[in-house]
């Protein structure tokens, strides 16, 4: 029906006038077919042609129906008389014929266009959720690329601040070959003098065995030492990617000042380390937080030498902070820290010295951020600076990192 | 080898380079005692017949404690070991009185020969001293006439 009515709608007025016609007469031939059948006249089907041109064609059609079929119905099955058109006793009827098949059509007419109207309406529904559908998808699409995007760029940030960092590690180590070769040539000399000296005690007459085992010992001991530095010094040329695990900071910071030593020596810097032996253990990458303690010392390093202040201490200092947090302190008797720059150091580029690229502590604070830490400066009481970063604890659960944790407990 | 009472001073910072040395004299036969800082060194210093010195001490420089030395007018060799060849300080080294000026790693062979040249060095000095100690002695002993007359002896006069 309501394809019926589709198709009426889109039908030109002739065709529509014409099949009102169409269903007048075929309601007239069946209301004399069943002339035989009934004893009164049977035109319901007049009504079913005027509901049906209604439907088909619309109201104009609706009404033609009604007139042609009141002058069907008068004209065929009615009584004829020769004095009018109408016989005076049939107008009631008539007259309810007429009311019967104005109801019948007006109210197909107006369920035609309440359905009419209805489709419309959800029409007009169906092409807005479409149009909304379809708008949420491009945002949806874009989205998804600008997350692609996204990402790509976090791996491209994580890629080049790696490239940084490591860069920072191969200068700092550029900085300090000739502290390291005198690192390494410490046990050298006790390896090469050991050797000779076991040398003669076998060769003496008798030969003191005792005495030569205890070189060999020394020189073992020397030996590892050496490779020690060299493994050290080479974890920190490496390139590549992270490698998170369970740390002492203490470790890593006795290490850096073993490499950072003679530096200091040279710099006529004394080390004064108090490292809290009960720390508990942190998460990290040993050699970013090394690249981290060796930035902040190298800095103190420099603004010690700058100064004109005879006495050149540096205080490096551990402690446990809380439950969660450990803390790190690089304390030195430098020049001091303007307090209007005690952030912008931390910005790239920024550098009081000379040769400095001023990365350093920018890199150190991305490497302290990413293990979820924090870095600041803050002045000394009496002059210098002191530098300060926070590591998490392995007992403080870290994101995305909670089975291995477990697991290393 | 030498005489067995010479005893060589090491200060390194480093023990276990302080003890290699160390052993390394003792399978020669040389005493040594080794110091990581100057500051019970210099106390001892009298007995030392030699002193193996690293420039490069946590704290101090090695050029510090010869000037220390040099200051209390202890006249003794030194041999300089350094970890690196740096020129400079090797030549403030020498022209400070450094007997030898050794680059780290330094070849146990080169270390015995320079602590060799040293003892031998110190054991002139010490007869040399030794020398001007008696002619001081002698003198002593001489009246105040005998002075005046021993000065122009010395001048070229006769001593009649």
């Amino acid at each position: 029906m309501r394809n019926l009515v589709f198709i009426g709608g889109n039908l030109s007025p002739m065709r529509r006038y014409g099949s009102a016609v169409l269903f007048v007469l075929a309601a007239l031939a069946t209301t004399f077919l069943l002339r035989f059948v009934f004893a009164i006249p049977f035109w319901f089907s007049f009504l079913a042609a005027v509901m049906a041109s209604s439907w088909f064609g619309g109201k104009g059609p609706g009404w033609l129906a009604v007139i042609l079929s009141t002058v069907a119905v008068d004209r065929f099955f009615l009584p004829q008389r020769m004095s009018g058109p109408i016989n005076r006793e049939d107008i009631p009827f008539l007259f309810a014929f007429v009311v019967c098949a104005l109801i019948v059509s007006w109210f197909s007419s107006w369920r035609t266009e309440v359905e009419h109207s209805l489709k419309e309406a959800r029409d007009q529904l169906e092409v807005r959720v479409n149009e909304r559908t379809s708008e949420l998808k491009n945002a949806n699409d874009a989205l998804v690329v600008e997350i692609a995007e996204r990402k790509r760029a976090q791996e491209a940030s994580a890629i080049a601040q790696a490239a940084l960092a490591h860069m920072n590690r191969v200068m700092t180590i550029g900085e300090l070959t000739a502290s390291i070769a005198h690192e390494v040539s410490q046990p050298l000399v006790a390896v090469l003098t050991s050797a000779g000296a076991c040398d003669r005690w076998l060769s003496n007459s008798p030969p003191d065995i005792e005495r030569a085992r205890a070189a060999v010992a020394r020189i073992t001991k020397a030996g590892s030492k050496a490779s020690d530095i060299v493994n050290g010094a080479r974890a920190l040329f490496k390139k590549g990617t992270p490698v998170t695990r369970s740390i002492n900071i203490n470790d890593v910071i006795q290490e850096t000042v073993s490499l950072l030593q003679d530096e200091a020596t040279r710099h006529r810097i004394s080390i004064h380390a108090e490292l809290d032996a009960t720390l508990p253990a942190t998460f990290g990458d040993p050699v970013h937080l090394q690249q981290v303690v060796m930035n902040l010392m190298m800095n103190s390093f420099d603004a010690m030498t700058a100064s004109t202040e005879s006495n050149r201490v540096l205080h490096l200092m551990t402690r446990k902070l809380s439950t969660d947090e450990v803390l790190v302190s690089v304390q030195d008797s430098g020049s001091g820290l303007d307090p209007g720059t005690l952030e912008t150091i931390f910005q790239p580029y920024f550098t009081t010295k000379e040769k400095g690229l001023g990365m350093g502590l920018s890199i150190s604070r991305s490497i302290v951020d990413s293990h979820g830490g924090r870095l600041w400066a803050t002045p000394g009481a009496d002059s210098g600076a002191i530098f300060q970063f926070t590591l998490p604890t392995t007992a403080s659960p870290i994101v995305g990192q909670t089975d291995e944790q477990g697991g290393s407990q | 080898m030498s005489e067995p009472c010479a005893t060589v001073f090491v200060l390194d910072d480093d023990a276990t380079v302080c003890e290699a040395i160390g052993d390394l004299l003792n399978s020669v036969g040389l005493d040594a005692r080794l110091f990581l800082s100057p500051d019970n060194l210099i106390e001892n210093i009298s007995e030392a017949a030699c002193l193996i010195l690293d420039v490069y001490l946590a704290g101090v420089n090695g050029l510090d404690v010869q000037q220390r030395l040099a200051n209390e007018e202890i006249d003794l060799p030194i041999i300089f070991l350094s970890g690196k060849a740096d020129i400079p300080i090797s030549v403030r080294a020498m022209k400070a009185g450094a007997a030898e000026f050794l680059t780290k790693p330094v070849r146990d062979k080169d270390l015995l020969d320079a602590v060799q040249q040293a003892l031998v060095r110190s054991q002139a000095m010490q007869q040399q001293k030794r020398g001007l100690a008696l002619l001081r002695e002698r003198y002593e002993t001489l009246t105040a006439r005998e002075k005046e007359v021993m000065s122009l002896v010395i001048s070229g006069l006769l001593n009649k």
